[in-house]
């Protein structure tokens, strides 16, 4: 067989050569953008956002969204290697706790307010209830990085059943100072006969280092102290504030016998009606103490005989963050989604018990009627965000060594604090240099 | 030799290098890779968050002031020593009750084999429970001590105890599983003209099974005390705050994940990794090296 070859010009494979740049310009151009968006385990959240996510995409044809939901205890480690890899999602809901390590390190983007849906950076801070405050902690030099998606403060949940059974009445009786706090909690006690602890009045919560920032520290700041300056990252743990805090909880286990780090976590053991008052939950608590029919009714934190600071604890949230190493075109898509997923506070709040401070939300009769919400945001408001730190967690396990060294290995608190003081000065003026050292690179 | 069967043994030998390419890719891939990226990772200074930064042995001198590193390498000797020699012994005793024969051996075996099969969290959780201050295990032990409430995960001396004493319950029946296999394989024979001879039980156990059983006990020795150096979940899973109190299950492969994943100090978290590596490395030739001296052979 014969085979007649044609010889192309060599304008034919111009041509070509054009017409396929030309179509893959096209369709780069027509090709829709795709956020790959990361959100941990809130399993009543999970359907609202899917139902929101399908409709974003509807409204919005050019962009794909690719839902991941990470559990918990994983994200931090999953994160972390993900962003390290180059594989990072575009949009994550992060907690406050890491982001001080995130900006330092420049993993975050600023808030797009345009793509978002506001006219600038100012109407944002606008759009939300005390703005200034709870957008605070994703703040960082005067720019936000972030949109919130649950905001929480804690304030105090009580059995009101074992209240009543102690003779006592939570509405009227419970304790407005920590001094009374221990009074009351004693009476709301139950020991065996052997002096085992069957009933907790009222516990701190000893089983996770953060909660040195969340609880312990702002009971320092209603002294007038601070153990850990955000801003020139130096620690201050060998003062008279500490030493009071720390000789409360050092007596509310050794002297008192009212509690310690060896019984069940707290929310389990409230959960469990086995603990008369619990001041770690956030409004969150409140559907999963409902559903452990607990008869519950919520008040604002104690604070010191002796305060100057009228704070409850610290506040936290979990923010939408986008990663900066993603493509300009992704993060505008992904500020977009963000955006639209912040606009339905009340769904987040009545389906998932999420908060989202929107300023005209918090303004609704739906939210003023709220039995719960008005206590938090009166909390929350009064409080600040705990140190938005690089090495937050080695200074919280700091901190969490600091204490069991004095309240379960008996040391002497001078030296025990001094020497925390030291360590945690170390370990803020690493994080610092490294923070410096990635912003100079 | 002829060119005929040069070239059968170089298509043979190729053949060979094709068969065993995708088991040495697979150790290239997933082993040495990452070992070598680990030793270079440790000579940097590594967030996770920011490419790596050369700063030579910078990492290796910092560990060496680092108290948190040299508390952990005492916390993991103690936990190596807690894991190890009482297993070998008491899995070895269970063994030789195991070997013997009576009514409903192998029910009892089944069950004291069960704390092997769930994972380690799971033989955590419920160890977290028999262990509550007023539980199950206190409860047990009122009547000899009076005390209503024991720490015994809170307690900076217990709790190092209680961790040894899980890890030691859940993996005993695994290693008298290793150690029964290795009594079956000594000849009956033995032990009859043993029996022969006038020696009684324990002098059989003492003069021919146990010389015979020294393979095993390298096996048991190695395995046994790789797995303690390299604990972790028990200490991640049921240790307050994670290694605590006061960073008594603190060991260093759980400080490998507190400096990588909980501190962004994944350049010290591979140093860290890397001296483990050496350590076991040592331990482990020193233990092979001391089970090459007299060997006893059936033959």
């Amino acid at each position: 067989m014969n085979v007649v070859r044609r010889s192309r010009s060599p304008l034919f494979f111009l041509a070509l050569i054009s017409m396929l740049l030309l179509s893959m310009g096209v369709s780069a151009q027509d090709a829709p953008v795709t956020v790959t968006l990361w959100m941990h385990v809130h399993p009543p959240r999970l359907p609202l956002d899917e139902e929101l996510i399908a409709q974003f995409e509807a409204e919005n044809p050019d962009i794909n969204v690719e839902y991941t939901t990470v559990p918990d205890q994983e994200w931090d480690t999953t994160l972390s290697t993900a962003l390290a890899s180059g594989s990072g999602p575009d949009l994550f809901n992060q907690a406050t706790f890491a982001i001080g390590q995130f900006y330092a390190q420049g993993v975050l983007a600023p808030v797009d307010p345009i793509a978002a849906g506001y006219e600038s950076q100012e109407a944002i801070y606008e759009a939300y209830e005390a703005g200034e405050s709870l957008l605070a902690g994703a703040t960082f030099d005067g720019t936000l990085y972030g949109l919130p998606t649950e905001l929480s403060g804690y304030a105090c949940y009580t059995n009101d059943d074992l209240w009543r059974a102690a003779g006592l009445d939570p509405a009227t009786d419970f304790p407005a100072t920590w001094e009374e706090m221990q009074r009351v909690a004693e009476q709301l006690t139950v020991r065996d006969e052997s002096g085992a602890l069957t009933q907790r009045g009222f516990d701190f919560i000893w089983s996770n280092p953060i909660f040195m920032l969340l609880i312990f520290n702002p009971m320092v700041q209603q002294l007038g102290g601070n153990m850990i300056d955000e801003v020139n990252y130096t620690a201050s743990i060998n003062t008279p504030e500490v030493k009071q805090v720390m000789q409360y909880w050092y007596d509310w286990v050794n002297t008192w016998n009212l509690g310690g780090p060896q019984y069940t976590f707290t929310r389990d053991a409230f959960l469990a009606g086995q603990l008369a008052i619990d001041c770690d939950g956030g409004n969150w608590f409140a559907p999963q103490a409902e559903e452990a029919g607990i008869n519950y009714s919520i008040h604002p934190q104690p604070r010191w005989e002796n305060a100057v600071n009228d704070n409850a604890m610290a506040n936290y949230a979990y923010f939408f963050m986008v990663n900066s190493a993603a493509a300009p075109e992704v993060q505008e898509a992904a500020w977009r989604l963000a955006g639209f997923l912040t606009s339905f506070p009340d769904r987040y709040l009545d389906t998932a018990g999420l908060f989202q401070a929107k300023a005209d939300f918090v303004a609704s009769e739906a939210f003023q009627q709220n039995e719960i919400m008005p206590v938090f945001l009166e909390e929350m408001g009064k409080s600040s965000y705990h140190p938005r730190i690089a090495g937050f967690f080695e200074v919280a396990d700091a901190l969490m060594r600091t204490r069991d060294r004095i309240i379960i290995g008996g040391e002497d608190m001078d030296t025990v604090l001094a020497e925390a003081e030291q360590e945690v000065n170390d370990i803020l003026a690493r994080a610092k240099a490294e923070a410096e050292a990635a912003a100079g690179s | 030799m002829s060119n005929v069967s040069q070239s059968f043994i170089a298509r043979r030998q190729r053949w060979g290098f094709y068969f065993v390419l995708p088991s040495v890719l697979f150790f290239v891939i997933f082993f040495l890779y990452p070992i070598l990226s680990g030793f270079y990772y440790s000579l940097t200074d590594f967030t996770l968050l920011r490419p790596p930064q050369w700063v030579g042995l910078q990492n290796y001198q910092d560990l060496l002031k680092d108290r948190l590193f040299i508390k952990s390498i005492g916390v993991t000797l103690q936990f190596v020593l807690g894991s190890t020699v009482p297993v070998w012994i008491i899995s070895l005793l269970a063994a030789v009750v195991f070997f013997q024969k009576f009514r409903g051996r192998e029910v009892l075996k089944l069950l004291f084999f069960t704390p092997v099969l769930p994972s380690l969290v799971v033989v955590a959780v419920v160890w977290r429970i028999l262990l509550h201050p007023s539980g199950v295990l206190t409860t047990l032990l009122r009547p000899f001590t009076g005390l209503g409430e024991i720490n015994w995960l809170n307690d900076p001396v217990l709790s190092p105890i209680s961790m040894i004493l899980i890890n030691d319950w859940s993996i005993i029946p695994f290693y008298m599983l290793i150690w029964l296999a290795g009594l079956t394989g000594i000849p009956e024979e033995l032990r009859d003209a043993a029996r022969v001879d006038g020696a009684n039980p324990l002098q059989s156990f003492l003069r021919i099974e146990l010389p015979l059983l020294r393979p095993t006990a390298v096996f048991v020795a190695t395995i046994s005390t790789i797995n303690a150096f390299q604990a972790f979940t028990l200490q991640y899973t049921i240790s307050p705050g994670r290694g605590g109190p006061i960073d008594v299950n603190t060991t260093m492969g759980l400080l490998i994940w507190k400096y990588g994943f909980q501190y962004y100090r994944m350049g010290d978290a591979a140093a860290v990794s890397v001296i483990l590596f050496a350590i076991i490395m040592l331990v482990t030739g020193f233990q092979l090296l001391f089970s090459r001296g007299e060997q006893y052979s059936l033959n």
